[in-house]
This record gives structure tokens, C-alpha cells and sequence, in this order.
């Protein structure tokens, strides 16, 4: 496990394309971005308050990179089957579980670290020009409780999904409920987004780091939306639970996708 | 072979679960038109989803196949040595896929006619012109696939790169339309939302730019080392 999780990382972050293709979504989101993630203000609170501003910019990351980071984890586990390595690995004597715990270990890790440097270089920036080294430490968890656990959801579907379906397919769906499943408002249709299995991370931004608590905005059930269930009122409890859910779904797509494979072995 | 023996081929290449995909979106836009009111969906939300499944996803299905269409060849050695060239192969590939994709985004948008959909969606123009609300984004993004496809030399990378614009594009309507530039290279200027009388201009700016996309594209592929050094998906 620690072998595949060793090379599986060291593969993918000396990939020279996955840097260049982060390099470019980056460049895109600050010249889109660029007033609202130099304030790292989205109109909820922000701003000068070195809290909030590591959330919204948590938020901001999420958003947009995460689909980066998903799409470019689309093709590592297909690959042993296509390069027919898999066969191979399966003669061998390492744990079946275990090597696919480590690849998705290893190729997450090294997906996410982008992510982690776009996120931790924008605090550095924050704590000099703002001059409040606290950023630094409000850093830390915001992005271990808002942005970690999404990714281990994303990470698990992206690298099992390609298993069920053609990747063309799988791509297509895959941007279509990034889309459908996160970012629009929940009103538009019936839609998973800004429920408890959204992979944002906003339950954490509202329920543990009280983002939107000085306008006295709640977040939870939208008026008129369909699925309202879904969608608790945030508390820190709340947080809580959405972090299990990702690490649940996680664990489970994964079971799923080895069993699947064990399946076709015979 | 026979020119047509070579469509059929790349028609067969593609695989039926490549090809199932626009014409399922019709279906779904079909059942939508018709049961829409019984669902509880209020007109001008079927319309809009209607013309957003046009201009969206269209666009996102030709661009995600053509960030596809290369690296998936076996033996690229043996193709680059045919007297048919490669780069005619890919744009073959690339037009089986678009104009299949096409007609299923005509057969769509004349759901939209048939309905009466199109006159509830505020910035559509009239006539055949409407036909320009799918057709210039997803043959944009179709050239910016293929040129990443072609500059990236991996797969994965292209189609994030398409996946990345698409959603960014559908996300900040707002930034991308306050200067002129990136509002006329918007992709989507009928669903969300355009400065009236820059409708037109946008789509046939849309539709010549890709042609300068296609053309890099079409330059990197004739170089027959960069073409063999790619990754194998």
C-alpha cells in the first residue's frame, strides 16, 4: 500500500501537463475573479477578517478548481487496465485493497497538492499585505475541514467512475454534475447543490467558521426548492456530519470499486 | 479503402455510447417539453432549461469528444506512414462526431420550434439565425478541445481544459461580459444573458475564431515526433 501510494503520487505530481493545466485554471479564475479574490470578498462577509477570508477562499478554490482536479484523476485507474499492467499487478503478492487505498491515496495527494499551494500561497499573500499572520493559522483548519473531505468524495468518484462507463461518458456526466450537483442555486431545479452531499464544503464554512453570521444569514433549507430535506439547518454538529458523509461516500465508492473489479478478475 | 469505407469506419470507431449521448439529451428535452407544465415547472424555466440544454451541453458533449480524439489510436506509427494523412484522419474523427452531434442539436431545437419554446426565451433571435445558439459554442469549444488535444498531447488534460472553460464561462457571466473582448468570445449568449444588439456580432466572432484554433491545431498535428511522443490514455 505504502509502495503504490509512493509511486502512484511521484507519477503524477512530475507530470509536467498537470501543472501547466492548474497553471492556466488558476490564471483564468484570478482574471475572472479578479476584485472579489484580491478582498477575497463575496458580499458575505470577508474581507478584512482573517477568518472569513480563508473561508471565502476555500470557497473560491472549490469551486472552481476542484473540477481541475477531478477531471485530471479521470484516467488513473483505467490506465493499469489499459496499459495491461493490471494483470500483472494482480499476480502479485500485494494486497488487492490495499494497492488501490494507496493509488487513490498516493494520485489524490498528489492532485490536491495544486490545490493546497493555490490555497496556502493565497493566506501567505493575505497574512503580508493584510499584515495578520493569524490568516496562517486560520488556514490550517479551514482546510482540513472545508476542503479536504470534498476532495476525498471527488477523488474516490472520479478515479472509480471511469470503471462503469466509456470516459468520454464519464467526463461529460462528470462536468454536468459538478455543475448541476454544486454550483447552481438550489431553486433553479431539483438539484443536490448547497445540500449535505454538495462537495463545497459550505456546511463547514456556515456551521463551524459562522460565515454570513453578521448579515444574520442562515444557511440551510432554500424557499422554494425541491429535495429541502436535504438541507438542515448549518450547525457545527451539521459540519460534522457533512465531513462523515464525504468520508462515507468515499469509503464507499471505493468498496464498490473493488468489488467490481474483483468481479471481472473471474 | 473507399472514402466512405473510412466515415463508416470512424463512425464504428466511435462506439455507440459516444454516439447515444446527444440523442438521449433529446429525448430528455422532448420529455421535458411535454410533461414540463405537468411537473410543476413553470413555462419560462422549461424554455430556459430547454435553450440551456442547446447551448450548454451540446457545446460540452463536442468539446469533451474532440479534447478526446487523439491518443486513442493504436499504433500511430503505422497510421503516420498511410497515404492518408493523420491530420485528416483526427478531422475526419472530429467531423463524424460534431455532425452527429449536430443533427441531433437541430432534431432539438426543433422540439424548441415545434413547442413554440423559442419565443419565451428573451434574447433568441428569430429565424433560422437560432439555429447559431448551439452551433457556434459547441464548434468553438469543439477547436479549443482539439487544439489542447493537440498542444497537450494527453487527453486528460485537454478535457480538463474544456471542463475548466465550460464551467467558468457558465459561472461568471458577469465579469466575462463587462469588457468587450471576452463578452464577444462569451459562450453563451443566449441562456445567460447578453447586451441586445451584441448577439449577432458574438456568434460569427465565436464562429471565426475557432478557425484560427482549428488552423494551430491542424499545425501541430502535421509534426509527425510531436504526434508519436504523446501519452497513451
Amino acid at each position: 500500500m505504502i509502495a503504490a501510494l509512493r509511486y502512484e503520487f511521484l507519477m503524477q505530481i512530475r507530470r509536467p501537463v498537470m501543472w501547466i493545466v492548474y497553471g492556466l485554471a488558476f490564471a483564468a479564475l484570478v482574471a475572472t475573479m479578479w476584485p472579489a479574490y484580491r478582498t477575497l470578498d463575496l458580499g458575505s462577509g470577508g474581507g478584512h477578517d482573517p477568518k472569513l477570508a480563508m473561508v471565502v477562499s476555500a470557497k473560491v478554490t472549490m469551486s472552481l478548481l476542484a473540477i481541475v482536479y477531478g477531471c485530471l484523476l479521470a484516467d488513473r485507474l483505467i490506465r493499469d487496465r489499459r496499459l495491461g499492467v493490471a494483470t500483472i499487478m494482480d499476480a502479485s503478492s500485494a494486497n488487492p485493497l490495499g494497492r488501490l487505498i494507496g493509488k487513490y491515496a498516493g494520485v489524490c495527494a498528489a492532485t490536491a497538492a495544486p490545490i493546497a499551494l493555490a490555497f496556502f500561497g493565497r493566506a501567505v499573500v493575505y497574512a503580508i499585505a493584510e499584515g495578520k499572520a493569524e490568516a496562517l493559522a486560520w488556514s490550517v483548519p479551514v482546510f482540513a475541514t472545508a476542503i479536504l473531505p470534498g476532495l476525498a468524495f471527488l477523488g474516490a468518484l472520479a478515479l472509480a467512475g471511469p470503471l462503469l462507463m466509456p470516459p468520454l461518458v464519464f467526463r461529460v456526466l462528470f462536468v454536468a454534475y459538478w455543475f448541476w450537483g454544486n454550483l447552481i442555486p438550489a431553486d433553479m431545479m431539483p438539484t443536490l447543490s448547497h445540500t449535505i452531499f454538495a462537495a463545497t464544503g459550505d456546511y463547514v464554512a456556515y456551521g463551524l467558521f459562522d460565515r454570513g453570521s453578521e448579515g444574520g444569514f442562515v444557511y440551510g433549507p432554500w424557499p422554494d426548492a425541491a429535495l429541502n430535506f436535504l438541507r438542515p439547518v448549518a450547525s457545527p454538529a451539521v459540519a460534522v456530519l457533512w465531513m462523515g458523509v464525504m468520508v462515507a461516500l468515499a469509503a464507499g465508492i471505493l468498496l464498490l470499486a473493488r468489488l467490481h473489479a474483483a468481479r471481472s478478475e473471474h | 479503402m473507399k472514402p466512405l469505407d473510412l466515415w463508416a469506419h470512424e463512425l464504428r470507431r466511435a462506439g455507440p455510447a459516444a454516439l447515444a449521448g446527444a440523442p438521449a439529451l433529446v429525448l430528455l428535452m422532448a420529455l421535458l417539453a411535454i410533461l414540463g407544465a405537468r411537473l410543476g415547472s413553470r413555462e419560462s424555466t422549461t424554455a430556459f432549461m430547454l435553450a440551456g440544454a442547446l447551448e450548454w451541453v451540446i457545446p460540452l458533449i463536442t468539446g469533451m469528444a474532440a479534447a478526446s480524439s487523439l491518443g486513442r489510436d493504436q499504433a500511430v506509427e503505422l497510421q503516420l506512414t498511410l497515404p492518408v494523412g493523420y491530420r485528416s484522419t483526427v478531422l475526419r474523427r472530429l467531423a463524424v462526431m460534431a455532425g452527429w452531434t449536430g443533427l441531433c442539436a437541430a432534431a432539438g431545437s426543433a422540439v424548441l420550434a415545434v413547442g413554440g419554446w423559442w419565443g419565451l426565451v428573451p434574447d433568441a433571435p428569430g429565424g433560422p439565425a437560432v439555429q447559431l445558439t448551439w452551433l457556434a459554442p459547441a464548434l468553438w469549444l469543439a477547436a479549443l478541445g482539439l487544439l489542447a488535444s493537440a498542444a497537450f498531447r494527453s487527453t486528460v488534460a485537454a478535457t480538463t481544459t474544456v471542463a475548466f472553460v465550460w464551467v467558468i464561462e457558465l459561472m461568471f457571466p458577469g465579469p466575462l461580459q463587462a469588457s468587450l473582448p471576452s463578452r464577444l468570445l462569451y459562450l453563451f449568449a443566449t441562456t445567460r444573458g447578453m447586451v441586445p444588439d451584441d448577439w449577432t456580432a458574438n456568434r460569427v466572432v465565436l464562429l471565426c475564431s475557432a478557425l484560427p484554433l482549428v488552423a494551430a491545431a491542424w499545425f501541430l498535428l502535421g509534426d509527425a515526433e510531436r504526434v508519436l511522443g504523446g501519452e497513451t490514455e
